[in-house]
């Protein structure tokens, strides 16, 4: 709509060398992401059509068999069949095909936009493991001498872990982030509690920039939520956390590095501190990319931590779905642990369900046993020292980063100016938008025009106009130079011609949302049936799923 | 080809849109007067070679707002000041308009503002859009009073804190054209404060704003000032659950001094009393934890009086605009005998202090100021205290004596 709104996301065609066709790519790349405009499965749905015909069964098999539903427990039978969309198999492989290229993934995009989330590259070889048929077809409700594999690689993987951690025991019946953290709260509240004073204990300490999952799920666990501020340094605030304790602290919740990229020197004091009240330390150790090998949650006197396996130890992040989580624990706290556990004599292994003083189950059976087994392969290929090369990689990647991010006009690092960051830094274009009304979640609609992703999820902004990159170990040197020109191209467009910045996104699917309704939760729809109450179909009668359409759709 | 989700099928025949610009605006910051209130500091800002930028401005947000209207619709009736109180800018940007009110070329005052925005707000605009600074916005405050008329403010001027201001010149003329174009039962506005600093003191280095009232401002958070980031659920949430909480938590049979600003009044609101904005109230809570209003607007004295009694007691306040003063700025009325009784009563539990990450997220690590006027109670206040931050969500953030020095 604006005078350059029509413009593509490149700069000019590339020059052809002289005799030859095609010249050299320019730099960023050119992009233009597909646009399907793909209704939703229910919608694509023909009563009748098929994907596989499975042949009759012969009257002789029948009558054998007689009807197989019958040895079915009344309670999980249904009555009526499931109201699933049906599709030729080609249809079903042509819809996600479509849907895939409507999306930026960590194998398709130089994924180092998408902070704190650590998007390494996850080995395919790992995944040919997973789906043999020797993992694939266990089940867990297997009798255990019939599945001791799985279950000796569960608990070698826990023992790696621990000895990655420095705990003494470690839960992989978890899910990653959230889950793992619930699971942390939830054996912190048992520890006290068993202890006669967990009606006392009411809060947990947490700071601005730990993952704000700490702080919600201690609020979910019922506790009330101290969160500190940084100092002016960037630090989290000792003199505020002397001053937060008490009596009534249950635990200090902290990620080190914050996400700042900032490591908190003075760990242990923070530690001490909450121990002296008789509070516990847990370890958010979700980003562990830079310190693998190199410092451990036990020797900062934790008492608990977590790790993401989905993010440090390379399992795929699969859109947030199954992820597995690994909680490590000092002996004082293990008897809380989620069950049942992975026990061995040395020769034989079991699940040991019989614990008495444990949270209970947090997932499932024991965990997401696939992902165990990416992580465990992933490990075992690496090594000791393979870890901490990770963890020194993923650094000195950041490093280069960051010099060349603060090269480009407009950015700047706030906080412990003129020091290296561990993993990952928050940026600011504080300066950009006082310089030009570019703000940072526009940078962020511009920069997908080049087929680069940007994360957003920075609430409060106390890093004004913030953007979070985290390059890990695995992209080039060529890789980290291609999101520099990236960013470089969005910055001086925002100077020179900040409409057009405002305009994007010009080659991405989706162009602009309606922003004012993720503000407004009188129309959020979190779930189908709220959709179908919120947004009824006009004429009433809207009675399958394949009647339904986003509204105004 | 472009989504703008703007809404564009709008079924609105007529949409006004007033404007106004105060010609002066900005006019000190160049020659570093910190501020253009006063025919004595236009005259000297002239006279130091200060070119005249409000127009500009204007200019920048019309032809933004003629650039985002959509293509099709009938362009809005703009109702302008005359000259260089609008109708210019609007000429300039290409836009006709209708002249309301009269003025003295080259002789504006804030009257003319107060006069032009009301003739404005009486001809039933859909929208108020200014150019200038926080004087500015107080002179459109006072001029569109009890009218309800949605208001935004182009920033032009040396100070603009108040949260009527979209973040930049081109970026109100966007937000006025989205606002307009939709229906006038889609528009949505958010009341938000107009502060400002009395540049007296200000020239003397003295940087604490006061709030001197609200305005109806289009609900665009994203690119109105004074919001930093858009959250999830809002401002207006975040203030809900800290008002919320402090309800839940306030005792029976106790004494309450609210202080000024939007927090408080949502707390007030939520014990089912009505409370000014600027105002610092007294209240109380029976044995049932019903509230009543013990004293409305409550003078210094008043304040001490009530507060020089036995019965269980607190202060709450939110901290000032932008500044993060807690005591000594816009709640004077909140006086250092009343504080210091409290702290010898009841201890530091009985200052409760209410502010959402955002606004704390703003002072930039700033610490929250206190200003008593007694030292020795200001020192008291000092170091660090705790601030609700939410519902059942704290902080502990520092404080230090505003005379310590401001960084």
């Amino acid at each position: 709509m604006s005078a350059s709104g029509g413009h593509g996301a490149g700069g000019s065609t590339p020059a052809a060398g002289p005799g030859l066709p095609v010249g050299p790519k320019p730099m960023p790349r050119r992009f233009h992401q597909a646009r399907w405009d793909e209704p939703i499965v229910f919608e694509l749905s023909v009563p009748g059509a098929r994907g596989v015909l499975p042949p009759e069964t012969e009257p002789a098999v029948a009558d054998i068999v007689g009807d197989p539903a019958a040895a079915l427990p009344p309670g999980i039978r249904r009555e009526t069949p499931p109201a699933l969309p049906e599709l030729s198999q080609v249809h079903v492989l042509r819809h996600y095909d479509r849907l895939s290229q409507e999306t930026l993934g960590v194998d398709l995009n130089i994924d180092v936009g998408q902070g704190t989330c650590t998007m390494k590259y996850s080995p395919k070889v790992n995944d040919q493991l997973v789906r043999s048929h020797r993992l694939a077809d266990l089940h867990p409700l297997q009798d255990p001498s019939t599945i001791q594999g799985i279950l000796e690689i569960m608990w070698r993987l826990e023992r790696m872990l621990a000895e990655i951690s420095g705990m003494d025991r470690v839960s992989l019946q978890t899910g990653a982030g959230s889950a793992a953290i619930w699971a942390n709260v939830s054996m912190i509240r048992a520890y006290h509690a068993a202890r006669g004073d967990g009606a006392l204990r009411d809060e947990v300490i947490t700071t601005i920039f730990s993952h704000p999952s700490n702080a919600a799920c201690a609020k979910t666990a019922g506790y009330r939520v101290i969160t500190l501020y940084p100092d002016a340094d960037g630090y989290p605030d000792l003199g505020a956390l002397r001053a937060a304790v008490s009596e009534r602290t249950a635990a200090l919740l902290i990620t080190n590095p914050e996400d700042t990229g900032i490591f908190n020197p003075r760990i242990e004091e923070f530690v001490r501190v909450v121990h002296h009240v008789g509070g516990l330390a847990s370890y958010d150790q979700a980003n562990a990319n830079g310190i693998l090998g190199i410092t451990r949650a036990r020797d900062a006197g934790f008492d608990l931590c977590h790790f993401n396996l989905h993010k440090t130890f390379s399992t795929p992040h699969a859109c947030g779905g199954p992820a597995a989580g690994a909680c490590g624990v000092t002996d004082a706290i293990a008897p809380f642990l989620p069950r049942p556990t992975v026990e061995t004599d040395g020769t034989r292994y079991w699940l040991d369900d019989d614990r008495p003083a444990s949270i209970g189950k947090v997932r499932p059976w024991y965990g997401v046993a696939p992902n165990l087994v990416r992580a465990y392969a992933w490990i075992m290929s690496l090594g000791a020292d393979g870890l901490r090369s990770v963890a020194e990689t993923a650094v000195l990647n950041n490093n280069y980063l960051m010099a060349k991010v603060l090269e480009i006009r407009g950015a700047s690092a706030p906080y412990a100016a003129g020091k290296r960051r561990i993993e990952q830094v928050r940026y600011s274009w504080d300066e950009l938008a006082r310089d030009t009304g570019v703000h940072t979640e526009e940078i962020g609609a511009r920069v997908v025009d080049f087929g680069a992703h940007y994360w957003m999820s920075h609430h409060p902004y106390v890093v004004p106009e913030p953007m979070t990159l985290e390059p890990t170990e695995s992209y080039s040197r060529e890789d980290l130079d291609e999101h520099v020109a990236i960013l470089r191209t969005v910055a001086a467009e925002a100077y020179a011609d900040p409409d057009h910045v405002h305009g994007a996104p010009y080659a991405s699917t989706v162009h602009r949302i309606d922003q004012e309704t993720l503000d407004d939760p009188e129309r959020w729809a979190v779930t189908w049936r709220a959709y179908r109450r919120k947004y009824p179909i006009a004429g009433g009668a809207a009675t399958g799923p394949s009647a339904g359409s986003p509204a105004g759709g | 080809m472009i989504d703008r989700g703007e809404g564009v099928r709008s079924t609105a025949a007529d949409v006004t849109l007033g404007l106004v610009v105060n010609p002066i605006a900005g006019i000190g910051g160049a020659v570093g007067l910190h501020g253009s209130d006063g025919a004595e500091t236009v005259r000297l800002a002239l006279a130091l070679g200060a070119v005249p930028q409000a127009e500009d401005r204007a200019v920048a947000a019309l032809a933004r707002f003629g650039a985002r209207w959509p293509h099709g619709r009938m362009p809005p009736i703009i109702l302008a000041g005359p000259a260089e109180m609008g109708e210019a800018a609007a000429g300039r940007a290409g836009l006709a308009a209708r002249v309301v009110g009269t003025i003295a070329a080259g002789r504006t005052t804030a009257d003319d503002t107060r006069r032009i925005v009301a003739t404005l707000a009486a001809a039933g605009v859909d929208l108020v859009l200014f150019a200038g600074g926080d004087g500015t916005a107080r002179d459109v405050a006072a001029g569109c009073a009890g009218t309800g008329v949605a208001v935004l403010g182009i920033p032009a001027g040396v100070k603009v804190q108040s949260a009527v201001f979209a973040t930049s010149a081109a970026t109100a003329g966007e937000v006025a054209a989205a606002f307009l174009a939709v229906p006038p039962d889609r528009r949505r506005v958010q009341d938000r404060e107009v502060v400002d600093l009395d540049e007296d003191a200000y020239r003397r280095g003295d940087v604490a704003g006061r709030i001197f009232g609200e305005l109806p401002v289009p609900a665009d958070e994203r690119r109105v000032q004074a919001r930093k980031e858009p959250t999830p659920s809002g401002e207006a949430a975040a203030i809900a659950a800290i008002a919320a909480d402090l309800a839940g938590s306030l005792a029976p049979s106790a004494r309450y001094v609210l202080g000024p600003g939007s927090t408080m009044r949502a707390l007030a609101e939520g014990l089912g009393v009505p409370k000014g904005l600027l105002a610092v109230d007294v209240i109380e809570l029976d044995a049932e934890r019903r509230c009543r209003v013990v004293a409305a607007d409550a003078r210094a004295v008043v304040v001490d009086a009530l507060m020089a009694d036995d019965r269980p007691m607190a202060i709450i306040v939110a901290p000032i605009g932008g500044q993060g003063f807690l005591f000594g700025r816009g709640n004077q009325q909140i006086g250092a005998g009343a504080i210091a009784r409290v702290l010898s009563t009841v201890g530091r539990d009985g200052i409760v202090v209410a502010a959402t990450p955002a606004k704390l997220a703003a002072l930039g690590g700033r610490p929250l100021l206190v200003d008593t006027g007694d030292p020795a109670v200001d020192l008291a206040l000092a170091g660090h205290i705790r601030v609700v931050t939410g519902f059942r969500e704290r902080t502990v953030y520092r404080t230090r004596p505003a005379w310590e020095g401001l960084r």
